[in-house]
């Protein structure tokens, strides 16, 4: 009996050994080809064509140059077309010598013509493959998608790092691809991305003796809107920043400029911390009115006019100005989105139909021309928590004051 | 008696609720979610019906036939022919859901994690465990329980803690928004993983103190509840209805999703742990108890024989049953949690039961 299990545990310590070391899917890092970023664009002849952003680890490793020595590229940019996403890969691992590895992936970047085309062919592959995280960013782009990787950032090692960080950062709307399916699939409502563009970036310092290069960086300008599967159009910046107010997405250091009370071109500026929205649909006989509160907490971070902000009143003002701003922005987010594009990425539909499940079936088939016709009242309030260092601006008491 | 131990209640509760939960837990919410969506969470209200009245049934049943598995009790109750053949019958049930369980486990770590590997290797490498579990006996099984339920429980709850900055709990809104049906179609699959209590017809001869019997099938029932009402709320309030009825295994993908400040990411390593871990002892579980009833109704002084044979049958059978995960898939969620599961654990009990009652067989007094 004692030798039986013996024998039976060194059966399973050999069986262990080959089990954890994973056998037939073993991957060693040497092997691998680490996919830092995609892009998917439409060729000329109709076929997808992906793009990868490889990470080259043999430039990682390097350390830091020499003045004048040779700075190798940290990415090795490639495409491949195929009829599917699958099959475009297929292409590329014919060039590549290693196995290319989707999870460390960051983003994905779609180019205008594939978001306005194919998206719902290539979303799927993501969601299916095992490998892609759904953690990873989703971008629009209005050129090409392959461009946009096939770029350098001066501050970190690759531009897909470079962007990714940006857009975690929260200075703007973002979105994960789970998120993204989400709003994608999910009735009453419908999918946003940030829109991505090569922006001139100035010169970077040269060596001396050569012309210094020109560079350009990664940057988040705006957001793309979707229209069911289909790409609607953009918003600007401003647009951007209405949206997440409005989907209570919350904006890590989102800036604004409010007037200020005593000079109206002597600003106010504040940045929000915290934001906070939700949505009441009425129904009344037919027409549909979305009654909607925008919290927005946050600090006063420059005051240009001589406003005393130790004075409540003087905040309460303030507080106002600023709600001001932001409905504006918010207003200006839905004109575009509801009036010009007619397509509700706010979620007004998915509230209505939490409310209304009954009626909803009515407007099911035909959401976002029953949502132009709706009307949406705003609320927004703005608390200012904390105003910096300075309590409020000295005033400047020399000979003769401005006014 | 084939296997002489006495467990105590605490462990026998434990071995029902890794039993309810085992890898139940990570398949059956994706049935509830592709039919009730948002309203899984009541889907598992209802099934939590139909399990308490199969471990009422069961638990009847066998306080009737004190000592007695149910095994013995249907050669009692149907006479020696008809008894053996009722009994292999559910021997039978009790040896196709093992294997289907077996494919389960495995058939998710070779489609989300390891394409390449066959999926031969893991039956058998997994196989190879549980038959060692089940030589070993009742005990060391139960022994093994009381490490591996908590670290499950404690994973699951961490995880659902870790999962909380990307919930919207505005996702399981409207409630019961196409009606009854569906949610009554959802609870099917839950239901039938909540009256797997039946292992306690098997398991109550051993147990230290029988007449507490019902109280611990009732405290498994209603901790597995918890485990799934955790998954139901959480898994919707992450993914969403429309991601959550599409996807195999919903717990592993929200998994996927979970990432805090950058750091805390990919925890699906966890759902892949306590899966196999959970799953492994229930099949070794399993394994014993079709060994041992096998055992009883062949008339052998001793289960152990039986056990090797089982495990090599495991091995081909769950690789026979199935061509693909979506064969296994339907029969799990749809024939398993549907009529022919629900025909094993809910409906012959209660016609058992009945039969008992009203023929008087059986010690009738709750002593």
């Amino acid at each position: 009996m004692i030798r039986f299990k013996k024998v039976f545990l060194l059966i399973i310590c050999l069986l262990i050994i080959t089990m954890v070391s994973g056998c037939w899917d073993r991957r060693e890092l040497n092997e691998l080809a680490i996919i830092m970023a995609a892009g998917v664009d439409i060729t000329d002849e109709g076929k997808i064509e992906l793009t990868l952003q490889l990470a080259r680890p043999l430039a990682f490793t390097a350390g830091a140059p020499a003045g004048g020595a040779l700075v190798q590229k940290t990415t090795w940019v490639i495409s491949g077309a195929g009829d599917t996403i699958y099959d475009a890969q297929n292409k590329i691992g014919s060039e590549v010598a290693r196995q290319q590895y989707w999870s460390h992936c960051m983003l994905m970047v779609f180019s205008q013509e594939v978001a306005s085309t194919k998206l719902l062919e290539v979303l799927n592959f993501i969601y299916r493959f095992p490998e892609p995280r759904e953690t990873m960013s989703i971008f629009v782009a209005p050129g090409k998608a392959k461009d946009i990787l096939n770029s350098n950032s001066a501050i970190e090692s690759t531009s897909a790092q470079s962007l990714f960080y940006t857009s975690r950062s929260k200075k703007s709307f973002r979105v994960e691809f789970a998120a993204f399916t989400r709003d994608f699939y999910t009735p009453g409502t419908n999918a946003a991305a940030p829109r991505v563009e090569e922006l001139n970036a100035g010169k970077l310092l040269g060596t001396g003796t050569e012309k210094p290069p020109e560079h350009s960086e990664l940057a988040i300008t705006g957001t793309a809107l979707f229209k069911a599967d289909k790409f609607a159009g953009y918003l600007n910046p401003r647009e951007t920043y209405g949206m997440s107010w409005l989907k209570g997405k919350t904006l890590r250091r989102a800036r604004l400029t409010a007037p200020g009370l005593k000079d109206k071109n002597k600003k106010i500026a504040f940045e929000a911390i915290r934001n906070h929205a939700s949505i009441d649909p009425v129904y009344e006989g037919g027409k549909i009115k979305f009654f909607t509160r925008i919290v927005v907490e946050g600090n006063i971070a420059e005051q240009q006019g001589e406003e005393n902000l130790l004075d409540l009143e003087n905040i309460e003002k303030l507080q106002e100005s600023i709600a001001g701003v932001i409905s504006e922005q918010v207003r200006e987010a839905l004109n575009k989105a509801k009036d010009e594009y007619g397509t509700d990425v706010f979620g007004f539909g998915e509230a209505f139909r939490r409310k209304y499940k009954k009626e909803w079936v009515k407007y099911a088939k035909n959401w976002d021309e029953k949502f132009s016709e709706s009307e949406i009242y705003l609320d927004v309030d703005v608390k200012i928590r904390n105003t910096g260092k300075q309590t409020t601006r000295p005033l400047l008491q020399k000979g003769d004051q401005r006014s | 008696m084939l296997d002489i131990v006495k467990l105590d209640g605490r462990q026998v509760t434990y071995m029902l609720i890794i039993n309810l939960i085992g890898e139940g837990l990570l398949f059956a919410p994706a049935a509830s979610f592709l039919f009730a969506g948002q309203d899984a969470w009541i889907s598992n209200i209802v099934a939590l019906i139909g399990g308490l009245a199969s471990a009422f049934f069961w638990v009847s049943l066998s306080r009737r036939f004190p000592g007695k598995t149910s095994f013995e009790i249907f050669e009692i109750l149907f006479g020696r022919f008809f008894g053996k053949i009722i009994g292999f019958y559910f021997a039978w049930g009790w040896f196709n859901f093992t294997c289907d369980t077996l494919r389960e486990v495995f058939s998710l770590l070779s489609s989300s994690f390891m394409s390449r590997t066959p999926l031969i290797v893991f039956l058998i490498m997994g196989v190879i465990l549980t038959t060692y579990a089940a030589y070993s006996g009742l005990e060391n099984i139960a022994r093994i329980t009381q490490i591996i339920l908590p670290l499950t429980f404690g994973a699951l709850i961490v995880l659902f803690v870790l999962s909380t900055p990307k919930m919207e709990f505005s996702n399981l809104l409207p409630v019961l928004e196409r009606g009854f049906l569906p949610v009554f179609k959802g609870s099917l699959a839950p239901m039938f993983w909540f009256c797997q209590v039946i292992e306690i017809s098997i398991l109550l001869p051993f147990l230290n103190r029988p007449e507490k019997a019902l109280g611990i099938s009732i405290k498994a029932i209603a901790f597995s509840f918890l485990g799934y009402e955790l998954v139901a709320l959480g898994i919707m309030a992450v993914l969403g209805p429309a991601l959550c009825s599409v996807t195999y295994a919903p717990a592993l993908y929200s998994s996927r999703i979970i990432s805090l400040g950058n750091v805390v990411e990919r925890m699906e390593i966890f759902i892949m742990i306590i899966w196999i871990a959970s799953g492994i002892v229930k099949i070794a579980m399993y394994q014993w108890t079709i060994a041992l009833g096998s055992a009883q109704m062949l008339g052998l002084k001793n289960y152990r024989p039986l056990v090797v044979p089982i495990g090599i049958l495991l091995v081909s059978f769950s690789v026979l049953l199935h061509p693909n995960i979506v064969h296994l898939f339907d029969f799990m969620n749809f024939v398993w949690g549907g009529p022919y599961g629900l025909l094993y654990l809910l409906i012959w009990p209660f016609l058992f039961l009945l039969y008992a009652v009203v023929l008087g067989k059986g010690n009738d007094q709750k002593a």
